[in-house]
């Protein structure tokens, strides 16, 4: 039997280098489209993984572990090599790292987008006006023209990632499964720093190799229970890691580095691409919106499809969208059926020994 | 078929060698030292010491607690959760809700009983990173009281005059008690209003998890009758269970558990 070589073994992976002309983003909400039309490459900012020490002279502590974190980087100049960085109006945590990254690093070109709540009729007249300003002040910093022809070609090269993603993705309803969760994770955060041409390139020879060991017969069955994570903004897989190597298998998630990033496709064909991207981008049905009805529709047809046993919902301290969304998702899971386990964290990468006794309980009671 | 169960908490170790019919043949409790591996050798020679019995009489091992991936001799190791859930079953099989107080957390526990008659865990709330509501915050208190904790139980029972105690936070009720003791008030009615606040806390954690009859007390910390008879009180008039020996809970329910895996290795 060939031994099967992960997504990290794939050549396109390695040979990836080079860290010119990236804009770096915090945001699902963020067009990496409107990057790529710029002639950049789009960069998922996650955070300086150390803990934060220059941050705190310019925010409190009691902010968004992520936001403090970005602006740790954004401090002590590991995002230096960044072009500029687009920050979104997600939280009141994003808003107020906008200040501080200007004051903090003067040199770097800090773009803000805002965001409406609401993906109705006025919402998304509102964020098609706030894409066509971010637009433009993209234009004016680098002296590109971003046509409409870029964009188009842009979408397309995003929607082969996203259609790639979802094909590996659907891989996970099955009882054998080619890829751990936490190699999805790697996968989908790989995704979103690094050039798309070449991430399509690796996507596809991953796909082809998950695909002949389908029709080999040599994959092997995955047991233990299938578990469901969501929550905050994780930066590391190493959650993802501990709750595998107890025993359970991440299956599918609602995170941003996971299938929130995959969820829908941009319309190929439109009339005016900043519109399609608008319609695209504000309905991603994330906890930060208005329409909680959407957003449980999406999540119980995500259980039911990848066939769950029990969630895992993850949620960072000082994460108000999410601490606040868990009351509500816990009842409505909970009326389903769906047992739930509740995490809250002081940082992504930080005091799993805390969590392990936890999630081994877990998955013992799902077993 | 004899099993064992070893039970490495934060504060004790405890071992229960288990027979054919879960009964217990014999059971040790320690305190636990830095050695974790020491501490788990010790306490199980002293249990077959009192049950007459060898190691090679074991069939099955099963280690909990903090300590449970240090224990050399275990062939498996589980949660404190699912273990002191199948132990307070053990003791009384109607048991819908477990609330058990350890050295350094606290926990409910929701269970329902399978066809087998067997514990499944339902649902469960540890405390956070946090001492309130725990045996070390009794013991920190202690020390400043400058009481013996063993003794803290029965010195409450004279209190005529409940002190209310607000910090829950170990450190601010430290500071708290201190001016308490400034203030010349009697140490049992101080010892009492920290039973009261323990209670309060761990009731806070029960209410997230539902809270069914009938209600049995586990850990270390249910040896105190004080925190005892307040966590009745508030959980009154629900029926709650108070083992004689609430601190093995735990091995028991390990031992309990191990007996499954020596009928799945003999077929």
């Amino acid at each position: 039997m060939e031994k099967q070589r992960g997504f990290f073994d794939i050549d396109e992976v390695n040979s990836s280098a080079g860290t010119d002309g990236r804009i770096g983003f915090l945001s699902i909400n963020v067009p990496e489209e409107l990057i790529i039309a710029a002639g950049r490459t789009p960069f998922r900012v996650c955070g300086s993984e150390k803990p934060a020490k220059l941050a705190n002279a310019y925010l409190p502590k009691t902010f968004d572990p992520y936001v403090l974190d970005s602006l740790e980087g954004a401090l002590d100049g590991t995002y230096s090599f960044l072009d500029g960085v687009i920050i979104a109006n997600i939280s009141d945590g994003h808003r107020r790292l906008y200040d501080a990254w200007r004051t903090g690093a003067p040199s770097a070109k800090v773009f803000f987008l805002d965001i409406p709540k609401s993906s109705d009729a006025l919402g998304l007249k509102a964020f098609n006006l706030f894409l066509s300003h971010l637009k433009r002040d993209l234009e004016k910093t680098f002296g590109v023209e971003i046509t409409d022809e870029k964009l188009k070609e842009a979408i397309h090269i995003c929607n082969t990632t996203r259609t790639l993603l979802t094909k590996l993705s659907e891989k996970r309803k099955s009882n054998s499964i080619p890829f751990t969760g936490k190699e999805f994770f790697e996968m989908t955060k790989w995704c979103q720093s690094n050039d798309k041409q070449t991430v399509n390139r690796a996507l596809k020879g991953f796909l082809e190799k998950c695909e002949k060991v389908e029709s080999n017969g040599s994959q092997v069955t995955t047991d233990g229970p299938r578990i469901m994570i969501m929550g905050s903004f994780m930066g590391s897989s190493s959650f993802i890691g501990l709750i595998e190597s107890l025993g359970a298998n991440v299956v599918c998630e609602d995170l941003c580095l996971g299938m929130q990033y995959l969820s829908t496709e941009v319309d190929e064909k439109p009339d005016n691409p900043v519109e399609a991207l608008a319609q695209r981008y504000l309905t991603i049905p994330t906890a930060r919106m208005v329409d909680t009805e959407a957003r449980w529709n999406y999540l119980l047809n995500m259980t039911e499809e990848y066939s769950i046993d029990g969630i895992v919902y993850f949620a960072l301290k000082f994460d108000d969208t999410h601490l606040f969304e868990y009351p509500y998702i816990k009842n409505k899971f909970q009326k389903e059926g769906y047992p739930l386990l509740f995490i809250e964290a002081e940082n992504f990468v930080t005091n799993l020994g805390q969590i392990e006794t936890r999630v081994q309980a877990f998955t013992e009671m799902l077993v | 078929m004899i099993t064992a169960g070893i039970d490495i908490g934060s504060v004790s170790t405890e071992v229960v060698l288990a027979g054919e019919e879960n009964e217990i043949l014999s059971y040790v409790v320690l305190p636990s030292q830095i050695d974790m591996e020491k501490t788990a050798n010790e306490a199980l020679d002293a249990a077959l010491e009192r049950a007459n019995l060898t190691k090679e009489n074991i069939d099955y091992t099963v280690a909990t607690g903090y300590g449970r991936n240090n224990v050399p001799f275990a062939d498996k190791s589980v949660t404190e959760i699912t273990c002191h859930a199948q132990g307070a079953h053990h003791f009384f099989p109607n048991t819908r809700t477990i609330i058990d107080i350890g050295g350094q957390d606290s926990k409910a526990i929701a269970i329902m009983t399978r066809k087998n008659n067997k514990a499944k865990v339902v649902d469960f709330m540890m405390n956070d990173k946090c001492a309130a509501g725990t045996g070390r915050f009794l013991e920190v208190m202690a020390g400043v009281l400058d009481v013996d904790i063993n003794d803290m139980g029965t010195l409450s029972q004279k209190s005529s005059k409940e002190t209310s105690i607000s910090s829950m936070c170990t450190v601010f009720a430290e500071s708290e008690v201190i001016s308490l003791i400034h203030q010349k008030l009697p140490k049992e009615d101080i010892i009492s209003g920290l039973h009261s606040a323990i209670a309060r806390k761990v009731l806070s954690l029960v209410q997230r998890v539902p809270i069914e009859e009938e209600i049995t007390l586990t850990g270390g910390v249910m040896k105190n009758i004080g925190v005892c008879e307040k966590l009745k009180e508030e959980l009154a008039p629900k029926k709650v269970n108070l083992p004689d020996e609430p601190q093995i809970a735990g091995a028991l329910g390990a031992a309990i558990i191990a007996k499954k895996h020596v009928a799945v290795q003999t077929n």
